[in-house]
């Protein structure tokens, strides 16, 4: 019987507890919203700055440009892969870009350009470089940069540029450092023909296809034909490896298959 | 009270505990399972799965010399359809509702008319049917097909096949396995037993229902793929010859055309072709299942003469500048031996004479008349005739010389000169490259290595193999230079197969059909073989045409067999020339030592500068007459290749120009970039002729430089002036290659 007089007097002072700690809930919640607001009517939840490294071929503001990116935008909406996706997509000189937020306001793009293969000249003499995918980067002439890659003269199926471009990147340096000219002359049972000058003075008549592996030959096959005292001339690495000296050329003129 | 209280806070705090207490355990255990055991657990579980699929084996590869794959086991679809809806799932809609429409879709994708897809469509006996054949192992271009058109009812099941990448590709020496899985012809049925593999086998407990019980399994033995069958056949040779066999095949007509490539110093064969053929993918009105170069058996003709000159000349018979008279030889009770020009011949002339006219009256004199008919078998029995060379392929002939056969004497005279009896081609080639490797028999094979699938591990490796030696290398060397001059000198039979730059030998073979006893008028074997290059030879040709339908059936050898003969012979030997295997021994080595840094020089002395580069293996250009190195190219680090050349600039202005003349055009832009001069005008293409700066005028920055290049291999002479402005439009044209923006 005692126990049901009990009961009641327990809850009163539950209830008072409970009012207490509903006010400090609603205090609590009304401060942080108050701070909610403020933060983002500051300055400090707005980028800052924008920096671009590590382009050398594009320059930052069209960087800038194509991220989207604009000063007092909400930092915290800024997202990482959507900015570099946009940037990519739109600039095909650039392979990756990493964003980096550091908090607050400031915005860093760390750009990767895609490593170039080859120059493209045209018939008036301006270089082009010609990315590791085969496009020509055409807004980007090159007039003062050092000429350190092979030159594409001619080149008849720009199809066929992406394939090569490739192969082009699979080759080893050392032996890429020693093409002179490309070109591509396609006769009608080998669409992928390459003709090639050397700096050591031999032409090489090769393919498209597997080219890496072909010209991985060059080097070793030179070597040999110099031990055996050969003189230059044209060399054959397709399916079918073979030498010609340049003098036999020339008195039986078109023996070749 | 209290103990009532009491007695319920202990019994929740109990009942409280276990349960949280069973729930960790069950989140440990769970948190367990999925970490710490769970690699363990994979593996087990891939296990049963790989199990299941293992017991197939998987046929061996066949590939050539250089581990090219001409037949390997590739996936393949099986076209199924489901034709009546599902008893216990009326929903489910999947099965093929309107017949008709299915089988007008299918027909064009699948190669089969479409009232025989209809018809398998409208079975009623069935739930479910393959759509044979044309759906039947399609490759998976086909399936893709099938797949995109979404039909209903249409599946696809996945199964293994036989591939053939090349096709119509040395068909008959390969052979085919059919889509059942038997192995049909050729190698894959000789060498089947390596090929096939071991089935794999699998018992396990089952429950009263036929379900397998877990850890059940009672005995598991995986399946053996089956071996790689490595050939000596070179897929580039062999194309050359399948490129020779289309032409030939295309431009006339004729029963059959057959060629074999051997290397006579070892016995190994590089390429054996045949017209007609067929596709081992998708064999279809086959005309002749056995290889014509093994199993035919046909009269040799005049290519048979070498083997009696060879033993003539070991028998010191022969003497090349004896006369004797040529036209007819007349042999008592018998028609006479006639010579091939109606037996008129050309008077007394030298048997070299004889040789190189192919006459047959020579022959008999030294075979016949000579020899004798013991003396004469015994060679041509040493040379292999009348017996199989064992060539690992099936159904060798074995021709129908046979020394203990009762022959009468017109009948010896003719064997002299190759009538009167059969050998196959595979016979002769043996045969004639005993004379081109200098005496020595040599088994003719095929199977060069049979592979570990897996580890690709030579478990068995077949080497060149001597029969016996038939004559001595210096008849071998006197036999090879009278076939030279068959083929080289004026009145030769086989001037039409000469190859300018190649010392060619050979012999050509023209015999009559004969058909039940009787030779047939107008029906000839033309026959060539010849080997090359003369003193060393490095590859035997063969090349017979059966029954060319042309105006001059004789005349077979020059118009149909020679072409053959010199396209594959000139293109193989080009091929073997430089051919990167030959150099593979010590093409490692060099590559090592090949590449070289580019070490830094700015701010270094001359001096320095060149010690350092000779160090590095690197020429050195130096421009200006400074001290001190200003710029370098290229730049420090970069990887070259050692004899390269590098240039170092000394000043910073007023630099005398270089010679430019032999250097490339990416030398003349990587010099111009170092010393800040424009290029501007470039004309041709390769190396440099002309330059607008003389060398050793001073040049300053901004100076522009104009060059004229040319390739070597027309060696100086200017490109003429129409075909200089062509190249100019076509490198307009490459102006619309994409641009990127």
């Amino acid at each position: 019987m005692a126990n049901i007089e009990k009961i009641p007097r327990l809850r009163k002072e539950n209830r008072k507890k409970r009012t207490n700690r509903q006010l400090l809930i609603l205090l609590l919640l009304f401060f942080l919203v108050l701070l909610l607001v403020l933060f983002f009517q500051s300055s400090i939840s707005r980028v800052q700055d924008i920096s671009v490294t590590g382009a050398q071929l594009v320059s930052p503001g069209e960087v800038i440009k194509q991220s989207h990116l604009h000063f007092d935008m909400q930092y915290l909406l800024v997202n990482k892969e959507k900015v570099a996706t946009s940037i990519v997509s739109a600039i095909p000189a650039i392979e990756s870009v990493e964003v980096r937020k550091t908090f607050p306001g400031k915005i860093e793009l760390v750009v990767k350009e895609r490593p170039r293969v080859a120059f493209l000249m045209n018939n008036r003499g301006e270089l082009y470089p010609v990315t590791n995918k085969g496009v020509v980067l055409r807004q980007y002439p090159s007039s003062d940069e050092m000429v350190d890659k092979p030159i594409i003269r001619l080149w008849k199926t720009e199809q066929l540029l992406p394939e090569f471009a490739e192969q082009l990147d699979k080759l080893d340096p050392g032996i890429r450092r020693q093409i002179s000219e490309i070109r591509h002359e396609p006769t009608k049972n080998n669409p992928d023909r390459l003709i090639l000058f050397m700096k050591d003075g031999f032409e090489v008549h090769t393919v498209i296809q597997d080219f890496a592996d072909n010209m991985a030959w060059y080097p070793s096959f030179v070597q040999s034909l110099k031990r055996e005292g050969k003189t230059e001339g044209i060399i054959n690495l397709s399916e079918v490896k073979w030498f010609e000296p340049y003098k036999q050329q020339q008195t039986n003129g078109n023996k070749q298959p | 009270m209290k103990d009532i209280r009491k007695k319920i806070n202990l019994r929740t705090f109990f009942i409280g505990g276990l349960f949280t207490l069973s729930f960790f355990a069950l989140i440990f255990r769970t948190f367990w399972i999925q970490y710490i055991d769970s690699p363990e657990l994979l593996v087990k579980a891939k296990d049963t799965w790989e199990r299941s699929s293992a017991l197939n084996p998987k046929r061996g590869e066949i590939v050539d010399r250089n581990g090219q794959v001409l037949a390997y086991q590739g996936k393949a679809y099986t076209v199924i359809a489901r034709l009546k809806p599902y008893p216990n799932d009326k929903k489910n809609t999947n099965y093929v509702s309107n017949p008709e429409e299915t089988a007008s879709k299918l027909a064009p994708i699948l190669d089969m008319p479409k009232e025989k897809i209809l018809q398998r469509l409208m079975r009623k006996d069935v739930d479910q049917v393959e759509i044979r054949p044309g759906g039947w192992k399609v490759p998976k271009e086909t399936a893709d097909k099938v797949k995109e058109l979404n039909l209903p009812g249409i599946g696809l099941y996945e199964e293994s096949r036989r591939y053939y990448p090349y096709g119509t590709f040395a068909s008959h020496v390969i052979g085919y396995t059919n889509l059942d899985g038997e192995a049909k012809m050729g190698l894959e049925r000789q060498m089947d037993e390596q090929l096939r593999g071991e089935k794999g086998s699998l018992k396990f407990r089952k429950d009263r229902l036929g379900n397998q019980l877990p850890g059940g399994v009672e005995s598991y033995k995986p399946a053996k793929d089956g071996n790689k069958v490595v050939l000596t056949l070179n897929h580039q040779i062999q194309s050359y010859v399948e490129d020779a066999l289309n032409q030939a095949d295309a431009k006339y007509k004729m029963k059959s055309v057959s060629v074999v490539v051997a290397d006579p110093n070892t016995g190994q064969i590089l390429a054996m072709g045949s017209r007609p053929s067929f596709n081992p993918n998708a064999p279809k009105d086959i005309q002749n299942f056995t290889n014509p170069v093994v199993s035919a058996e046909f009269e040799p003709g005049s290519t048979f003469k070498i083997v009696t000159l060879a033993a003539a000349i070991e028998e010191k018979e022969f003497n090349a500048n004896e006369y004797y008279k040529s036209g007819t030889y007349k042999i008592k009770g018998s028609p006479p031996v006639r010579d091939h020009n109606r037996g008129i011949g050309w008077g007394w002339i030298t048997f070299k004479e004889g040789v190189k006219r192919s006459s047959n009256v020579a022959f008999v004199i030294l075979g016949y008349d000579r020899l004798k008919k013991d003396r004469l078998f015994s060679y041509l029995q040493k040379f292999g005739f009348g017996g199989k060379t064992g060539i690992e392929l099936p159904h060798e002939a074995r021709g129908s010389f046979d020394p203990n056969r009762k022959y009468y004497p017109r009948d010896i005279a003719s064997i002299t000169f190759g009538q009167g009896v059969t050998v196959t081609a595979i016979q002769q080639v043996a045969a004639v490259g005993a004379i081109a490797n200098g005496g020595k028999l040599m088994k003719p094979y095929i199977v060069k290595e049979i592979r570990d699938p897996k580890t690709n591990e030579v478990i068995q490796e077949f080497k060149p193999q001597m029969v016996r030696r038939v004559v001595s290398e210096d008849t071998a060397k006197q036999v090879r230079d009278l076939l030279d001059a068959v083929v080289n000198e004026k009145h030769g039979t086989g001037q039409p197969f000469a190859l300018p730059g190649y010392h060619v030998a050979g012999k050509t073979g023209t015999a009559q059909v004969a058909r039940n006893g009787h030779y047939v008028r107008g029906k000839y074997i033309n026959s060539f073989i010849g080997f090359a290059p003369k003193d060393k030879p490095r590859l035997l040709v063969y090349v017979m045409v059966e029954e060319p339908q042309i105006d001059t059936p004789s005349a077979g050898g020059k118009i149909i067999a020679a072409p053959i003969f010199k396209s594959v012979m000139e293109r193989s030997l080009q091929y073997l020339k430089l051919s990167p295997d030959e150099t593979d021994g010590h093409t490692t080595e060099i590559m090592g030592d090949e590449s070289t840094v580019m070490p830094d020089l700015i701010g270094k002395n001359v001096s320095q500068a060149k010690q350092i580069l000779g160090q590095a293996g690197l020429r050195a250009e130096i421009l200006g007459n400074g001290k001190t190195i200003v710029r370098q190219y290229p730049s420090a680090k970069a990887e070259l290749t050692k004899g390269s050349a590098v240039y170092i600039l000394t000043v910073k202005d007023g630099t005398q120009m270089p010679n430019l003349t032999g250097k490339t055009l990416r030398e003349v832009m990587e010099l111009a970039s170092l010393l800040d001069i424009q290029v501007t005008g470039i004309n041709g293409e390769g190396y440099v002729i002309t330059q607008s700066i003389q060398p050793g005028a001073k040049v300053k920055k901004g100076d522009k430089l104009a060059v004229t290049l040319a390739p070597k291999s027309t060696t100086g002479a200017a490109q003429p002036e129409g075909e200089k402005a062509k190249k100019h439009k076509e490198e307009s044209g490459e102006q619309n290659i994409k641009t990127a923006n």
